[in-house]
């Protein structure tokens, strides 16, 4: 082999050579493309979800924050991370010049005994940018930036119980700081609405460096957050306070064991305020309640009592009776009914409060809430009507259904009428053998206030978009089955008004604001173990002012009264009356009108 | 000097395919490294291409015989080079570089290549026979050796490396015996890998397990390896397009200027553009060879495939090492990498290469 052919030998080998290079990268680059593009992925992208920020709350005015979160960017170290780094005065030194900070007080953070440590909470965009800027070329690799998220509820704790509240998780790997994600309603509104307000999380991909810090400019929204809706709801934070504040003072002055109370629209059924307090320590300590988020009180210190408790009514139920005789025409507005001291029912005496004339007017048996008066009646309904059709006509009035639907709990009540013996003609006809929630008495008072239209108890009042405040459904229900002859109405609201000016509930009057109210009282006997203790009273009330042009309907409910009074007239009346004036003075400013002298 | 009849046999296809390596090279420094508030990278590789143009028509102006003539001072110097840099203090754990400091930093290694090159073409243009003996080969094997192991001993594997197959080149293309060649490169083989273990750092070691088997260390050894085969393939056919190339952009691919700079090129521009890259290359072997089978004498032909051989090993040494061909050596891609002193001595080479074509006719006497 010469020379030229060797040298012509070497230039094949090399070009077999650049042959086998090709087949190669066309091995790599086409046939396994798949293979190292995936490789690629894995390494470089990162995938994180975008929590969708949670819908506010809104108060009936659409602009009163109920309940909003917060968004802040806060900085961690990992504590573990930053020992096994070695560069903790490194960390320490860029940190603190980032975050104006003492060089000291980070490098002590930086050897916290606990494995997780806030540097700085709520940090500005620039020091973010600054912190990641040095993430991006392999430093602070212990430190984290988190997006920590808190449930403010401004108006806490007024509305406590029927905001209700929302709880996070904890994020992975920092549960020892606290910072939550992931919001749930766990109760009251918050739950009742969890699904309107928690919206869509999203996702992003993000690349990152061989550091494994996040590159800025290659975010990729693979599905954007969509965020919660507002929920606006019908609750007055201003009726709120003015109802929380008598309900705690009537509970002081009367020493009772809980005091409720509900204040409805009577044209819509929209809640305008509900609230409850008990003798117990959360309740009673402004400073706990004012201090204390709601998630931290006691469990039975949470409960909103007129939506989540039912008791035997007493003689607020009459009115429901009355309704009934006269709906199925068993009485007649004009008539008389002979009165006598007692009734007797099986082998149980009915007696009545005090002493009647011998013949009644069927309106006195509602302004005198005269006991043998409403069982004659209710006898007439007994000895008319099966127990099923009872039942109906009673659930046709409202009672025994799941108000108001858009709370977490709203038990139906007992009627237990399959039971019914000889004795429930006056038991039931007095409010007992049955229990209903006091929002289910408001409600049907509102049928009463409104002409006689069913209302359907309720918080929600529409749903606006989050960002931009435009309204996306309405969530009002609308009020058009007539339960109440336009006669029986009248009949009831006249009995009612004259309750307040001369009969059981004089002391809910409100004459010295020129306002006409109507309502009923009620005292009814607690149940002690299975029978009614002597000395326990639930003394009760409702009703609703201006009675002319009936705006707020009251329902109040103070369970055993200790301080000596225990009756509806003289411990719920001057309740209602009490609320109906802070309404009347705070809400809408107006003052009592001097008395004229008389001549 | 240079008359008319050296500029009709000046090789402009092979300028040319050199200036459009080097751009490409430029192109790519910039897609990696971008723009410096200051002197960015691809302008002070273009300002190095400038002073290698520089070298280029310095090196074309004197014969090619008249270079060699002083083949041997530069051989003496060179070693004279190799042997100072082991008694220099080690830089980064090695003694490599000549640093004086603000004007210059000297590779002795690479001065060496060239020097072997000159010296070996100058000596076998000597021989007489035409199918040289084994006592013919004996000084071209001393001169080889003696720089190969100062090399090998600052430590600098790759360089040295490029020495073997440039003796083995010349000394094949000189008509020596084929079998007594392939009888003396298997006991070089075989001492190799006898005395490998021992003679090697363990870094070395580590780069040829890694080759061998680069997924049992992803994150150590065989991490440069694995990102360089995860750049290729995931440009697929067509790369991922100037700049968007991820392996590069977020610093996962390592020297991505410099020895990994066809990972780079091949994320960004796919297959198709390694093809074009490798058909650039194979113009530049193709005319070298012209050049090396057309020379008037046999010392321009040994320049020719001395220089070949210097540029084309580092050529094949570096694709394979980045395709999982070959084990991980540290040496550069002729033209395209960012380099100063390789750029210098690349364009060198290349004049050396011109300078014998356009001096191939028989009646030339420069």
């Amino acid at each position: 082999m010469n020379r030229s052919a060797r040298q012509g030998w070497i230039l094949w080998s090399l070009t077999v050579l650049s042959i086998i290079f090709i087949f190669r990268l066309f091995f790599y680059t086409v046939a396994q493309h798949g293979r190292w593009f995936q490789a690629a992925h894995v390494r470089l992208v990162r995938s994180m979800s975008l929590e969708a920020t949670r819908g506010r709350i809104l108060a009936v005015d659409g602009q009163t924050v109920l309940a909003r979160s917060d968004i802040k960017v806060s900085v961690a170290v990992d504590t573990l991370r930053e020992r096994s780094t070695g560069r903790d005065a490194q960390t320490a030194r860029e940190l603190a010049e980032i975050l104006d900070l003492s060089t000291e007080l980070v490098r002590s953070k930086l050897h916290s005994r606990f494995n997780a440590e806030w540097i700085k909470r709520d940090i500005n965009p620039e020091e973010f940018n600054r912190i990641l800027d040095l993430k991006g070329c392999g430093k602070l690799r212990s430190i984290r930036i988190l997006r920590e998220i808190t449930r403010e509820y401004p108006q806490h704790p007024v509305c406590a119980s029927i905001v209700g509240f929302a709880r996070g998780n904890l994020l992975e790997g920092w549960e020892t700081l606290g910072p939550f994600t992931g919001f749930k309603g766990i109760e009251g509104l918050e739950a009742s609405f969890n699904d309107l307000l928690e919206g869509r999380d999203g996702s992003f991909d993000y690349l990152i460096n061989r550091f494994g810090a996040p590159e800025p400019d290659t975010i990729t929204v693979r599905q954007p957050a969509q965020s919660g809706n507002d929920v606006v709801v019908t609750l007055d934070p201003a009726v709120q306070a003015v109802l929380r504040a008598r309900l705690t003072d009537s509970l002081l002055e009367h020493r009772a064991g809980s005091v409720m109370g509900i204040i409805m629209d009577p044209m819509t059924g929209a809640i305008l305020a509900s609230d409850s307090v008990e003798n117990m320590d959360p309740h009673l300590d402004p400073d706990y309640r004012l201090h204390t988020p709601i998630n931290c009180w006691p469990p039975e210190a949470r409960r909103n009592l007129p939506a989540t408790s039912v008791f035997e009514p007493g003689s607020v139920w009459k009115p429901i009776m009355m309704a009934i005789a006269l709906e199925r025409n068993l009485a007649v507005p004009s008539e008389q009914i002979d009165w006598q001291p007692t009734i007797v029912f099986g082998r149980k005496i009915f007696k009545d409060w005090k002493t009647f004339p011998s013949r009644i007017g069927l309106d006195e048996v509602l302004v005198h809430s005269s006991n043998v008066g409403i069982i004659k009646i209710s006898k007439r309904i007994f000895n008319s009507l099966s127990s099923r059709q009872i039942a109906a006509e009673i659930m046709k009035m409202g009672f025994y259904r799941e108000v108001p639907r858009d709370y977490p709990v709203h038990p139906r009540g007992t009627l237990n009428h399959g039971n019914w013996g000889p004795v429930s003609v006056g038991a039931v006809a007095e409010g007992y053998e049955l229990a209903v929630s006091l929002v289910q008495i408001c409600a049907f008072y509102c049928s009463i206030a409104n002409g006689g239209y069913r209302v359907e108890p309720h918080f929600g009042r529409s749903i606006v978009h989050h960002e931009t405040g435009r309204l996306v459904r309405s969530l009002d229900t609308p009020v058009s089955t007539r339960i109440l002859s336009p006669q029986t109405v009248r009949f009831i609201s006249r009995a009612l008004i004259d309750c307040i000016d001369h009969g059981t509930g004089r002391q809910a009057g409100l004459h010295e604001y020129g306002v006409a109210a109507a309502g009923k009282t009620a005292t009814a006997k607690l149940l002690d173990e299975g029978s009614y203790a002597s000395g326990k009273y639930r003394a009760s009330f409702a009703g609703y002012f201006p009675a002319d042009n009936p705006r707020y309907v009251i329902a109040v409910s103070v369970e055993d009264p200790g301080a000596g009074l225990y009756y509806g007239g003289s411990v719920a009346a001057p309740l209602f009356k009490s609320i109906a004036e802070g309404i009347l003075k705070d809400i809408h400013g107006m003052d009592p009108v001097p008395e004229v002298p008389q001549c | 000097m240079i008359d008319r009849r050296c500029i009709e046999h000046f090789d402009w296809i092979l300028l040319i395919a050199v200036l459009i390596l080097s751009s490409l090279g430029v192109l790519t420094i910039y897609s990696v490294t971008g723009e410096d508030p200051g002197f960015s990278d691809y302008q002070k590789q273009m300002i190095w291409i400038g002073f290698g143009l520089i070298v280029l028509i310095l090196t074309l102006l004197p014969g090619y015989q008249l270079i060699l003539k002083f083949s041997s001072a530069f051989y003496i110097l060179t070693s004279l080079l190799l042997i100072y840099i082991l008694f220099t203090p080690p830089v980064l754990g090695v003694h490599r570089w000549i640093d004086i400091p603000g004007v210059i930093r000297i590779q002795p290694s690479e001065l060496a290549k060239i020097s072997l090159i000159l010296i070996l073409a100058h000596w076998m243009s000597k021989m007489g026979n035409e199918f040289p003996t084994l006592k013919d080969m004996a000084v071209p094997t001393l001169l080889t050796v003696f720089p190969f192991l100062l090399i090998l001993a600052e430590p600098d594997l790759g360089t040295s490396l490029v020495l073997a197959p440039l003796f083995v080149i010349l000394v094949f293309t000189s008509g020596f015996s084929v079998r007594f060649m392939a009888i003396f490169s298997a006991t070089i083989l075989a001492a190799s890998i006898l005395t490998a273990p021992h003679v090697l750092k363990p870094y070395q070691l580590k780069r040829i397990v890694s080759f061998l088997n680069p997924e049992e260390d992803p994150l150590g050894s065989g991490y440069h390896l694995i990102q360089s085969k995860i750049a290729i393939g995931s440009g697929g056919f067509w790369g991922k397009g100037f700049r968007g190339g991820t392996q590069s952009h977020l610093d996962f691919l390592p020297v991505q200027d410099t020895d990994f700079i066809f990972s780079v090129w091949g994320e960004e521009r796919g297959f198709a553009g390694a093809l074009i890259l490798l058909a650039l290359y194979l113009v530049v072997l193709l005319r070298i060879g012209r050049c090396a089978r057309q020379a008037r004498d046999k010392s321009g032909s040994y320049l020719c495939i001395g220089f070949a051989v210097m540029i084309f090993f580092q050529v094949f040494i570096n694709i394979g090492m980045v395709i999982g061909l070959m084990p991980i050596t540290g040496l550069p891609l002729p033209f395209m990498s960012y380099g100063g002193s390789a750029c210098l001595i690349n364009f060198f080479a290349v004049g050396m290469i011109l300078n014998v074509g356009m001096r191939k006719f028989p009646d030339y006497t420069g």
